[in-house]
């Protein structure tokens, strides 16, 4: 009996040795891919930023040390850079999420039609935000802009709303709401449907209307949701690169320029990697701050969920 | 190898090599297969021309790549060298560039070279002095039409362009032009385009109306942050008598004629076309040719302006050299754009290079140049064939008055950026002009040090 038990277990481990094997030869080409693709340009990245690193010399670059993150605090667009970076990236996040939770709760009731409308609201995402910041472009301008002539035809005032320094950063932030408000919309839809009919008769039972339910039912419940959305937002928006420099290229003035648009400008504009790495890192710092507080946020209302 | 060709013999490998039916008798047959294809490819192939070949790198558009597209052909019949263009956008030109000449590149013998490059990329060029002295006739022909100042952009001693080594030959002449309406200028009895800036002023004020089809407006310009605004910045500060870097190349932006070209841009920004200061040359065009704006001083040279494929008012609208400052020492002073061919270091095939480098510059080509919508930078050329472009005229009156950009600094770009951010804060009345001439001045020496052009 006990030799039976010793071939099985014996059997056992060299089937458990045997699946190691092959799930290591499964995960070496990834690992090694993943390595690669995004940990091997990140210490480079984090090691040119230590660098003086000019593009058309990279044979004299040479070790300075955390000059170049001292020089990012004397350049006197760095930290309006970093605060116009945030205006957009909050801006966008705020208007995003609360438009798409708003459609989200119009659309995602199962009525003629609806199926239609939820696909042709998808539609913004899945063009390229340089074709939609060029279209918006077009829209924007203050000659030939639809947008300039409705609002002349309303007999509101006409406004170059991408060359007013008060105006470019709504603007822009519009575009990027327009775009990627249907994705927030389309995962919201996907969350409300999972939510138990059980849960929303009963209140309904319990006479909570429409306001009621999606207050204090459907919100509470989509937070967790809602929380992974506004992570992948904020990374999303942080970095945000093509639609600001199709549209504006950072200006009027700097009323636009964002930290993207200063590592292009310091990268690929002066060709200075070291300062455009430097910023580069600066930025990842940011984001993961980011990261770390709605992790922080999703965390407790995960707890808080399962707790209720 | 045509396209079917190429599915064909994809179609082939694919069931030869399909799981269950691979052998190596069958990849063998395989790669005989596809060693016949290639071989019967490299067969299907014109003869190299008995000249030899060369490859030239230019950008897309009517002034570089269709001029050298149209006139390849009859380079080949007239010197027997097979002559294969290569075109890519211009907004890729440094960079590609760049990539090719860092490795040591064999892939291009001639590239059509903007010079604000040329300084930082001029030891990967052939010297082409040998080829100059070679070559007496040409010589003296290129001197007598290309403008020193012009030949000059692709001369480098190893601080400054206009003098030294030559390593380019100027094919494409352009500096900033002002161009105006003639139809509006004539109603508002207007006599002739401005000549100084304070005139511009004043035409600006005048000719911005309300009118039934909308406001117009008496100025527009390429404002854009950055290389534009800078550029439109230096052009007003050399007419002022300025300039914007001493011999040593600090920045001297905290003068009284960088104050005094500023406040003219701070002024004239009163009648701006609203987008102005986002404008690169396309909006400014825009602007002109949509009645938007009637007048720009001083735009980057542009066919466009005047070619009535591009815009339905260009036989109303006239290009002139740009206003002068209207101080003791004010000029009118153009910065220059352009560019030159030259031959990389590591080309193998130098003088076909040069042959093709002398046929598109030489006198006798100078039609088919023109009749292929290239600029040419020979003074000659743009008079003898002003009726075809009316920016041609404008352009030999300007040539000889223009003035460098800064082609000479590691980081022209670095510096550009520092002040063109500056001048842009000023057209969007986000900052005074002096504090922004005073952020500009430490900003730049900030770069200039950083990228060891100053001390």
């Amino acid at each position: 009996m006990s030799v039976q038990r010793g071939m099985i277990e014996e059997g056992m481990h060299l089937r458990r040795r045997s699946d190691g094997a092959v799930a290591f030869k499964f995960l070496v080409a990834p690992v090694a891919l993943l390595l690669l693709i995004t940990v091997y340009p990140l210490i480079f990245a984090l090691l040119t930023s230590l660098r003086s690193y000019w593009l058309f010399a990279p044979d004299r670059a040479t070790f300075v040390g955390f000059d170049n993150y001292i020089a990012l605090f004397r350049m006197s667009l760095f930290g309006s850079s970093v605060l116009r970076t945030i205006e957009f990236a909050i801006g966008s996040l705020i208007l995003q999420l609360g438009l798409g939770y708003g459609l989200a709760l119009l659309l995602h009731h199962d009525r003629p039609g609806f199926g239609v409308l939820r696909v042709l609201l998808v539609m913004p995402v899945l063009l390229t935000p340089a074709v939609v910041a060029l279209i918006w472009s077009y829209m924007y301008d203050p000659n030939i802009g639809i947008i300039q002539f409705l609002v002349s035809r309303a007999g509101l005032p006409v406004r170059p709303w991408l060359s007013d320094v008060n105006t470019a950063m709504p603007a822009v932030i519009i575009v990027n709401v327009w775009e990627w408000t249907p994705f927030v919309f389309l995962v919201f839809v996907a969350g409300m449907k999972s939510v138990s009919p059980g849960i929303l008769e009963a209140a309904m039972i319990d006479g909570a209307g429409p306001w009621t339910i999606a207050r204090h039912i459907l919100l509470p419940l989509l937070w967790p949701v809602i929380a992974i959305v506004a992570l992948l937002l904020t990374i999303d928006n942080l970095k945000a690169f093509d639609l600001i420099y199709v549209m504006t290229s950072g200006g009027p003035g700097t009323s636009t320029y964002t930290l993207p648009i200063m590592i292009w400008n310091q990268g690929f504009g002066s060709y200075q990697m070291g300062t455009a790495c430097a910023i580069a890192i600066v930025l990842l710092a940011i984001i993961n701050l980011a990261v770390l507080a709605l992790n922080g946020v999703l965390r407790r209302t995960t707890e808080q969920g399962s707790v209720a | 190898m045509s396209k079917s060709d190429g599915r064909d013999q994809d179609t082939n490998l694919r069931v030869l090599i399909s799981p269950g039916t691979i052998s190596r008798r069958k990849l063998l047959v395989a790669s005989m297969g596809g060693a016949a294809a290639i071989a019967l490819e490299a067969g299907a192939k014109p003869a190299a021309a008995a000249g030899g070949s060369l490859t030239s790198l230019t950008y897309s558009g009517q002034r570089w790549g269709a001029v050298q597209e149209g006139m390849a052909p009859a380079f080949t019949k007239a010197t027997g060298i097979d002559a294969k263009i290569i075109t890519f956008p211009i907004s890729q030109g440094y960079a590609r560039i760049l990539n090719a000449l860092g490795v040591g590149s064999a892939e291009y013998d001639v590239i059509d070279l903007d010079y604000g490059i040329l300084a930082q990329i001029a030891g990967k060029l052939t010297p082409l002095d040998d080829y100059l002295s070679k070559d007496p006739a040409f010589k003296a022909d290129y001197e007598q039409s290309v403008p020193p100042n012009v030949r000059g952009l692709y001369q480098f001693d190893g601080s400054r362009l206009g003098k030294g080594t030559t390593y380019g030959i100027a094919n494409d002449g352009n500096t900033q032009l002002g161009f105006y309406r003639t139809d509006i200028f004539e109603k508002a009895g207007i006599k002739s385009p401005p000549a100084t800036w304070d005139e511009a002023l004043d035409v600006a004020k005048e000719l911005t109306v309300s009118t039934p089809s909308g406001k117009q407006y008496g100025f527009t310009t390429n404002g854009k942050r950055g290389i534009y605004s800078s550029t439109l910045f230096g052009q007003v500060l050399f007419s002022y008598g300025g300039n914007w870097l001493d011999a040593n190349n600090a920045p001297t932006l905290n003068t009284p004629e960088a104050e005094a070209a500023l406040s003219m841009i701070e002024k004239l920004m009163k009648y701006a076309d609203p987008s102005v200061v986002n404008s690169g040359d396309n909006e400014t065009i825009n602007a002109m040719a949509s009645g938007v704006a009637v007048y720009t001083p001083n735009a980057w040279g542009n066919n466009a302006f005047t070619n009535p494929k591009l815009n339905k008012l260009a036989a109303v609208t006239k290009a002139v050299i740009v206003p002068r400052g209207a101080v003791p020492n004010g000029k009118n002073a153009p910065l220059m754009g352009g560019f030159g061919f030259v031959i990389p270091a590591s080309s193998r095939n130098k003088d076909a290079a040069w042959k093709f480098i002398r046929y598109f510059t030489s006198k006798e080509n100078m039609k088919a140049y023109v009749e292929f919508s290239g600029q040419p930078a020979r003074l000659d050329a743009l008079k003898e064939f002003a009726a075809r472009a009316p920016i041609f005229a404008a352009l030999a009156d300007s040539l000889p008055n223009g003035v460098y950009q800064p082609g000479w600094l590691r980081d022209q770009s670095g510096f550009y950026q520092a002040l063109g951010t500056q001048v842009a804060l000023v057209m969007t009345g986000q900052k005074s002009v002096t504090d922004a001439l005073k952020q500009a001045q430490a900003d730049c020496t900030a770069v200039l040090k950083q990228s060891g052009d100053t001390k």
